[in-house]
């Protein structure tokens, strides 16, 4: 072939000058390249050998779960130092006592968040305006040099109360999570304190108000002696609620149980646990209820002797001392003193429920021993969400269903006979800021935080505030844009650098939240530190959270990223007290130990068993409020009274009748379809959680997002009259904002109702419209009476076609 | 086809072939450094003063020509204020904001869940353990990330070199083979669908112009291993 190498030895030639050219400046580039830069050899080269034996490993491990409502094992196949494949608890020993803690759709798609692109990888900062999203990566040591420099010079300028770590559930697993951070800032002198969440903000604060207590409820084992369940607002299968309170449900009703599910949409538990759906329109679910107890005051269906001997405030025998001439809960039931009896007639104009249905499911409900009336959240994220907490209690009371097996005694009810899971043993440390705020009202304490005064505002610790919020510090929290009211007009707060002077965002992905810092620090998911928990409000279980694989990039823990800050801070040592992640797991194992758990093995023992979860069984349910019930002298609740209180002398000496009435009451939501505002936006939007989320998280997981496509979910009359087609884009919108998003038109809504899943990632356009459907857009930064509790449901809507 | 001469009865050609693979080894190695690290002021001035750009295009590969046209306008503009431009571009291509517009992973273009630490970062990974080497921050950054699997061609390169200078024909013939099948099975099979997110979401010339490269460099060095099978491991 001569021509060939001629042609060869020509081109060789040039080659060999280009060649040193390019290998110089290889070499050039080399020399400046970190020192992590490049593929390395490590020995021989072994290219005739077969392909390597691998390892695999099947960890079992309690899933990263992020707040969802449940605490659930996987088990995790890993290969080679990658996750490979998950799959769900499989334990052959499955009984009421102690079942299963099957994962749902989230667990089971986890890998698709772990192992996303668009994780949030280095440590950036801000270069452009606040808010507009665009970032740098930079190195751990500029940006936690300047986190830490930010901290400093705020609270020498204005002091710990300036700074501010929010509400957040992104991390749930005592070694991740918001709670870390609060740690740091309590090391570091304090911060300004929060309390209440945006779960359960007024069902937190109106139980006790009744019981004394939060913990009214029973082991849920129990729940197969009940022969009559209402699930009210309730949505187990979707939200879940506990691991398995689906699951006990469904066994209830297998051993004759009928259950009821009351809601403005058919949830999945609504078709997958119910024998009855019971439309009723959003806000008025205080309206059935007060017409419930019309029927049963009426036709003499209450348990007379449990409410003489239990209870305080039913009617005029027995009103508190300094009370006597009040209005009793009778008197508001039958209008003695308000003229209007709360017949189920007046309720069907009110709810949209039919009067037959209204009488029957008090007949029901009030006849069927034992019977449960259990509450779901949504209804109390309300206008005045506090009085459906106290209607539904005093339903549970006035058919004597509390304290007994098989009965509810409704509100927020924490299990029997300890109160159930810690939720976080990690411990934060105290608070030299004695300051604490309504975690809801956090806009507030940055617009004008000097002005607010626990008579105003909720404070405790202090009377009156005295700072603004300065510095956000937010961890595992799309809870300062995304999750919060009115999204436009907090991000315009948050774009101001002249309020807040400096936000560090710490998360597993760039969210809307992170889109203001100034500061973004990439934590590692829960699969890839240690971390362990007990189950979500209900369950008696621990589950360990191993680390399964490595953090990628430069992700690290939250404790990690937290003691690094801490050392800057020059309070290293105090945080950590000389312990790594693993350490602290194992300091919590012992805690467990002390406490609820006092068989678990130590941290080595429960790893090497692979089990991934250490339970107790319960044969026996506790039941709530078992003793009060057999001697409520020498037992009784820590109310004023010792006893149940239809009428709280409380919230009647508050004097504000009107928002905070002595006994629970319909009252017609600030938005509503009644008023004129309906004129506008004649619809009620509503944001249940859906199966695609929890909360915010999980919005960029695919599958799931093919699974459960975020969609305004509408009744074909609605549809019908605004000419909207199946599947089209729609524009909903209010005075706080507008959003587009696809149509679902299904019956399985109420019409006059429209459902917008809440958690969707705020993506606004170039003209602020959101094209992802968050419903926040819409919603108010307005505040509940009694709890300072969000009231995210209550908004009225108009949607049109575009 | 077995060869029966020798490396020294065709020693002056020998040298002159070898010289491509060499040439597209560093060329890869350059590249491969340039995708895995962030586009610092002083790489660009490295780059621009080396002077390879000037050279004419080391073949007459279209994606060879284009990519050296492109950066050779880049650098032919660049000064000191373009560098947040391209730190940016940087940023939105391959570190990711809010979305990871060309994340630069083997696995997320291939595999069937479009993820990260998936089956071909595995296989990648296994080439590279039977050829002796390894990432160097192993399940930290993906093996599949394109600048590895440059340097991974890159040393395939110097090992074909090696070889032939050696005269050791059985392992020039292996090391080309792995170079030709590990494009094969490889970087040929996503590069299209990479370049494309490059060029679609880049603001400045430059990574296009990498990436146009790096197309023309695996072509080219897929093409010279091939030959060098064919060979049956002489030039």
């Amino acid at each position: 072939m001569p021509d060939k190498k001629t042609h060869m030895t020509i081109a060789g030639a040039v080659s060999r000058r280009d060649f040193l050219k390019w290998n110089a400046l290889l070499a050039a580039l080399s020399a400046g390249a970190p020192a992590s830069g490049g593929l390395r050899r490590t020995g021989a080269a072994d290219m005739l050998a077969s392909v390597s034996r691998l390892e695999d490993r099947v960890v079992r491990v309690g899933c990263p779960s992020h707040n969802c409502g449940g605490k659930c094992l996987l088990k995790v196949h890993v290969r080679d130092g990658m996750i490979v494949r998950i799959d769900g608890d499989d334990r052959p020993t499955d009984d009421v006592a102690d079942p299963q803690l099957r994962p749902c759709v989230r667990g089971r798609a986890y890998r698709r968040r772990q192992y996303h692109p668009d994780r949030l990888k280095y440590p950036m900062k801000r270069t452009g305006k606040r808010g507009e999203g665009r970032f740098v990566r930079i190195s751990w040591d500029e940006a936690l040099d300047t986190t830490a420099a930010a901290m400093k010079r705020i609270r020498d300028t204005w002091g710990n109360s300036a700074l501010f770590v929010p509400y957040g559930t992104g991390s749930y697993s005592n070694t991740n999570g918001s709670h870390v951070a609060r740690r740091l800032m309590n090391c570091f002198g304090g911060c300004l304190g929060i309390y209440n969440s945006y779960s359960w903000a007024c069902i937190n604060i109106a139980t006790p108000y009744v019981y004394g207590t939060l913990q009214v409820g029973s082991q849920r084992q129990d729940w197969l002696n009940s022969k009559y369940i209402i699930m009210w607002g309730w949505n187990p299968s979707e939200m879940r609620d506990g691991t398995n309170s689906d699951y006990f449900i469904s066994l209830a009703r297998e051993r004759g149980a009928r259950v009821i599910c009351i809601d403005p949409r058919m949830s999945m538990s609504a078709v997958n646990l119910a024998d009855e759906w019971v439309p009723i329109r959003p806000g008025t679910d205080t309206a059935m209820m007060s017409a419930m107890a019309w029927v049963m005051i009426t036709e003499d269906l209450v348990d007379r002797a449990f409410i003489d001997r239990y209870c305080v405030g039913f009617d005029d025998s027995q009103m508190p001392r300094g009370a006597e001439d009040a209005e009793s809960y009778r008197d508001y039931i039958l209008g003695t003193r308000d003229g209007i009896p709360k017949t189920p007639d007046w309720a069907e104009r009110i709810t949209t429920v039919p009067r037959r249905t209204i009488i029957r499911i008090a007949r029901e409900y009030a006849l069927t021993k034992p019977a449960m009336l259990y509450q779901g959240y949504g209804m109390q994220r309300r206008a005045y969400g506090e009085q459906v907490v106290r209607a539904g209690a005093v339903l549970a009371a006035i058919t004597g269903n509390v304290g007994v097996s098989g009965g509810w005694a409704s509100g927020l009810a924490t299990q029997a006979p300890d109160g159930g899971p810690f939720w976080t043993v990690f411990p934060s440390g105290s608070n030299p800021v004695k300051a604490r705020i309504p975690v809801f009202l956090w806009t507030e304490a940055v617009l004008r935080g000097k002005e607010m005064t626990a008579a105003n505002a909720g404070i405790r610790g202090t009377d009156r505030l005295d700072n603004t919020i300065k510095l956000i510090y937010a961890v595992a929290s799309n809870a300062l844009v995304n999750q919060h009211s009115n999204v436009n007009r907090t991000a315009k707060i948050l774009a101001d650098e002249d309020l807040v002077e400096f936000i560090a965002v710490q998360d597993n992905f760039l969210t809307p939240t992170g889109r203001f810092a100034d500061i973004l620090l990439p934590a590692c998911t829960q699969f890839e530190t240690y971390g362990i928990e007990d189950g979500w409000k209900y369950g008696d279980e621990v589950l360990l959270m191993p680390q399964v694989v490595d953090a990628p990039f430069e992700t690290r823990s939250d404790y990690a990223i937290c003691a690094d800050l801490a050392r800057r801070l020059g309070v290293g040592e105090a945080f950590t007290e000389g312990r790594d992640e693993r350490e602290w797991v194992s300091w919590i194992v012992d805690r467990y130990r002390e406490t609820r758990f006092p068989d678990i093995p130590d941290l080595d023992s429960f790893e090497q068993s692979n089990r991934g979860v250490h339970s107790n069984r319960v044969e026996k349910p506790a039941i709530g409020l078992q003793s009060f019930r057999e001697d409520p002298d020498k037992n009784p609740l820590p109310t004023p009274s010792g006893k149940i209180e239809i009428f709280s002398k409380r919230l009647h000496d508050m004097n504000r009748p009107a928002e905070i009435p002595a006994v629970p009451k319909y009252i017609q939501e600030w938005e509503s379809p009644f008023g004129e505002e309906a004129e506008r936006f004649p619809l009620q939007a509503i944001g249940h959680h859906y199966m695609q989320r929890v909360h915010s998280t999980h919005d960029n997981v695919d599958w799931l997002n093919e699974a459960f496509p975020q969609r305004l979910f509408m009744n074909p009359r609605d549809a019908a009259t605004r000419n909207i087609r199946q599947g089209e884009r729609v524009r909903v919108y209010n005075d706080r904002g507008a959003m587009t998003l696809p149509v679902r038109i299904t019956p399985r809504i109420l019409p006059g109702v429209v459902d917008i899943p809440q958690g969707g990632w705020w993506t606004p356009d170039e003209n602020g419209t959101d094209t992802r459907g968050c419903v926040n857009v819409l919603t108010t930064e307005r505040w509940t009476p009694l709890a300072y509790g969000n009231p995210q449901h209550t908004i009225m809507v108009q949607v049109e076609k575009i | 086809m077995p060869h029966q001469g020798n490396a020294g009865e065709d020693g002056a050609s020998f040298a002159g072939e070898i010289a491509s693979p060499v040439l597209y080894g560093a060329m890869a190695g350059v590249l491969g450094r340039l995708l895995l690290d962030p586009p610092g002021a002083e790489m660009i001035d490295t780059l621009a003063a080396a002077g390879v750009l000037l050279q004419e295009s080391p073949s007459s590969h279209a994606d060879m020509v284009q990519g050296m046209s492109l950066l050779r306008s880049f650098a032919g503009t660049w000064h000191h204020g373009l560098a947040p431009l391209l730190v940016q571009d940087y940023t939105r291509l391959f570190v990711g904001l809010e979305r990871t517009l060309a994340p630069p992973f083997e696995s997320v273009y291939r595999s069937e869940e479009h993820l990260l630490f998936e089956k071909q970062t595995a296989e990648v990974r296994e080439r590279y353990r039977r050829f002796g080497m390894t990432v160097p921050a192993r399940n930290r950054i993906p093996d599949d990330h394109i600048g590895y699997e440059l340097q991974f061609l890159a040393a395939l390169c110097s090992c074909m070199d090696e070889a032939v200078e050696s005269g050791e024909r059985e392992k020039v013939r292996r090391c080309a083979a792995e170079a030709r099948d590990f494009i094969g099975d490889h970087l040929s099979v996503w590069l299209p669908d990479f370049i494309r997110r490059v060029e679609e979401h880049a603001e400045t010339v430059f990574y296009p112009g990498v990436v146009r490269l790096v197309s023309g460099v695996t072509a080219e060095i897929q093409r010279t291993a091939a030959a060098l099978c064919e060979s049956g491991g002489s030039a």
